[in-house]
């Protein structure tokens, strides 16, 4: 976002400076044109004064040899000729300066019409002289007349000087008044631009000066990113390495280093410099893998071994992957990062799973010796006794009797716990195949299995209309058979049990041990019953193996509720017991739907 | 096959003297009629069911076979006298302590008629004799099914 912000001002800067720069072309323009129609008028000017100055002398030339010439008619002393009359050749450096000024500026002037007028006043000069040296004697009016005539055309040389002196000076009064209006317009112009293109260039200024703090700051930010970065590589034993597929260049972070136990910077990075520090059997697989992969393109996942400056051995996970840069490169970034104590770890777990395994096994297989060979002798205490039972006893004497009974009732107790203890290692298997059972059916066989004991308690059950769940379903058989039974059992001497059994709505959420259930995920099954109940605070002890409550007056394994719970887990369920001593007991069960 | 074609021939293969000796008495105090023969192990019986001389009015109408037995099991015997015609008259009755799921099945697969658990009561055992050996097994093997085929007592 920032940076945006500062590639978005950079181009704002960029054109307030290139509109800054052009501003200040165009009034350098203007002011050289300026400076050039000065330099030209002042030129022109001083021309014009030249030229003034060369037609004065002129004017003046002709005026001495006039005066030179009356002179000499008035006294006759022809020295005064010879002194002060400038020949007609003495003019030809004026008239070339003259005409050479003049080239420059043609306006109402024209020197041949001087020079004709001239040529005249000489001819006059020479016929004046002519006729007073030849012939003192001659009528004055010739005289007279030439010298009016000479008159007239000095006169008319006179003028004509005088009329281009007027001319001179009303043309250098045009260019001044031109040209002060020029530069006076010229410097407003060029000072509005000059401040303008500053004050352009001062907020541009500014505006660079204010960037550069942002950038500043942003690099600042930059760097610490960076070390954080770092630091994190170090910490998590990640590094990470890039290669761009245009310039063929590999470059490596600094933890990539401290993961091969060097310096930063120690070789160059390059695949060739890190083949070395990796397992002999691994090189041959990391380098195909890598060169495949550059050339389809595909990413790589590896687990490598390599060895650290002080040989120990490390695993290394490699991922890498393709992205394009900046300038559209295709480039492989890659993260390796330590993976040797989880490696381990995971070892030592898979090896601490096989010892499991075979305990359970070994555990499994001494269940079914309990279990399978321990009821083979049993079965045969029991035959033997019910033999003598049979046949023999009344030919025992009374404590032979009372022994005999015992005997009796200790080895049924015994054929119980075996069973149960089948039932238990059959719950933990809990292997089996999951069906969609209606439950009201397997209450409908365990009914018919508890026939017996149910008779002989007048037991009173209530069955409700129960769900479709899917179960193991000889496992929730022996799960309504154990609860039934221990109903049953527990009933008190002198009432008949009341059993029921029904599915409850979960209203809301329904919190039991801080699960929460809810309708929508569990079926609520409520087995409830009027025995002897317990106190709430064994609620959770009844579920343990070989836990019992009642050890005198009842018989029992204490492994019939501990297969129920064991059967409930095996469904992902829950089963908790409630109870108030001398009321009754209630069993919730909540199955997954 | 009823009870009047000569004597009921009754086998029992089971490698426990003690059971052996309960179900010999067992049939002689129910005072039943017929012929008992006993063996010790499942190679003892296949040898003596498959001795040339056993004619095929002599095959036994009943036997009563363990299953856990050295040398040859009672799950080997069923399957060797049910691959054997001459046999095919002859009803197997499983006899065994355990009640696992997987020898239920096995058996039943294998060709067995009924599967009884050894009881732990003799009485219990005069009954299951008696209720065996008057089942009409005709009718019995025509309904096979799973839920019939463990006898229950």
């Amino acid at each position: 976002m920032k940076s945006a912000y500062l590639y978005k001002s950079s181009l704002v800067i960029k054109i307030a400076l290139g509109t800054a720069i052009l501003l200040i072309i165009y009034i350098s323009c203007v002011f050289f044109n300026q400076m050039q129609n000065l330099g030209n008028s002042v030129e022109s000017m001083s021309v014009s004064n030249k030229r003034l100055l060369e037609l004065e002398k002129i004017l003046s030339t002709i005026s001495v040899n006039e005066s030179s010439v009356n002179t000499f008619i008035i006294t006759g002393d022809s020295t005064y000729l010879q002194k002060r009359f400038a020949p007609k050749e003495s003019l030809r450096p004026q008239f070339e300066r003259l005409r050479k000024f003049t080239a420059k500026s043609t306006k109402n002037f024209n020197c041949d019409s001087l020079q004709a007028l001239i040529d005249a006043r000489y001819d006059l000069f020479d016929k004046v002289l002519e006729s007073a040296k030849s012939d003192h004697l001659q009528p004055n009016f010739v005289l007279n007349f030439q010298l009016a005539k000479s008159d007239t055309i000095t006169d008319k040389i006179r003028d004509y000087v005088y009329q281009s002196l007027d001319n001179e000076a009303s043309n250098v009064n045009q260019y001044q008044i031109d040209h002060r209006y020029e530069i006076e317009t010229s410097i407003i112009t060029s000072f509005l631009l000059v401040t303008v293109a500053l004050f352009i260039l001062l907020i541009s200024l500014r505006r660079i000066s204010s960037d550069l703090k942002d950038m500043k700051k942003l690099n600042e930010e930059l760097q610490f990113l960076n070390y954080t970065f770092n630091n994190a590589e170090k910490i998590a034993g990640i590094s990470h390495w890039k290669y761009n597929l245009r310039t063929r260049k590999y470059s490596f972070s600094d933890n990539f280093y401290n993961l091969i136990g060097l310096n930063p910077e120690t070789f160059e990075p390059s695949m060739e410099n890190v083949l070395p520090y990796l397992h002999p059997d691994d090189r041959d697989r990391v380098v195909e893998a890598y060169t495949h992969s550059l050339t389809n393109k595909t990413p790589t996942s590896l687990i490598f071994r390599l060895y650290r400056k002080n040989g120990d051995m490390r695993y290394i996970k490699s991922i890498g992957s393709f992205a394009e840069n900046s300038r559209g490169e295709l480039v492989k970034i890659g993260v390796n990062y330590d993976i040797t104590e989880q490696y381990q770890n995971t070892i030592s777990l898979e090896e601490n799973n096989k010892d499991l395994r075979i305990i359970n096994a070994e555990l499994e297989s001494f269940n079914n010796i309990v279990s399978h060979d321990l009821q083979e002798p049993l079965r045969k205490i029991q035959m033997f006794i019910s033999r003598i039972d049979e046949n023999e006893f009344t030919s025992l004497s009374e404590t032979g009797q009372d022994y005999f009974k015992r005997i009796s009732a200790s080895a049924n107790r015994m054929q119980n716990l075996l069973i149960d203890l089948v039932n238990y290692s059959r719950a933990m298997k809990g292997d089996k195949a999951f069906v969609k059972t209606n439950l009201n059916e397997i209450v409908a066989e365990v009914l018919n299995e508890l026939a017996a004991n149910i008779e002989e308690k007048n037991a009173v059950i209530h069955v409700g209309n129960l769900p479709s769940v899917n179960v193991i379903p000889f496992q929730i058989h022996q799960l309504f058979i154990n609860l039934l039974a221990n109903s049953i059992k527990f009933s008190k001497q002198d009432t008949p049990p009341e059993i029921n059994i029904s599915r409850e709505k979960i209203v809301g959420e329904e919190t039991h041990d801080n699960v929460i259930f809810a309708d929508k995920q569990y079926y609520k099954i409520v087995v409830s019953d009027n025995g002897i109940g317990f106190r709430q605070e064994f609620a959770d002890k009844i579920f343990q193996l070989f836990r019992r409550l009642e050890k005198e007056s009842y018989e029992g394994t204490g492994i019939g509720l501990a297969i129920c719970k064991k059967i409930i887990e095996n469904h992902n369920g829950f089963i908790f017991a409630e109870s108030e001593e001398g009321i009754g007991a209630k069993f919730i069960i909540y199955l997954p739907r | 096959m009823g009870n009047n074609i000569g004597t009921f021939h009754i086998l029992l293969a089971d490698d426990d003297a003690d059971d052996r000796q309960f179900f010999s008495e067992a049939i002689s105090e129910l005072r039943m009629e017929h012929k008992l023969s006993l063996f010790k192990d499942g190679k003892e019986l296949m040898d003596y069911l498959e001795h040339p001389d056993t004619q095929e009015a002599d095959v036994p109408h009943i036997l009563f076979l363990d299953l856990n037995m050295p040398c040859k099991t009672g799950l080997d015997c069923l399957q060797e006298i049910r691959a054997n015609s001459k046999f095919k008259d002859l009803s197997i009755a499983i006899y065994s302590t355990s009640s696992s799921e997987k020898d239920i099945e096995e058996t039943f697969i294998g060709g067995a008629n009924i599967y009884i658990k050894k009881p732990n009561d003799f009485s219990k055992l005069k009954k299951v004799i008696k209720d065996v050996v008057n089942i009409n097994w005709q009718f019995h093997t025509s309904g096979l099914n799973m839920e019939t085929f463990l006898f229950s007592i």
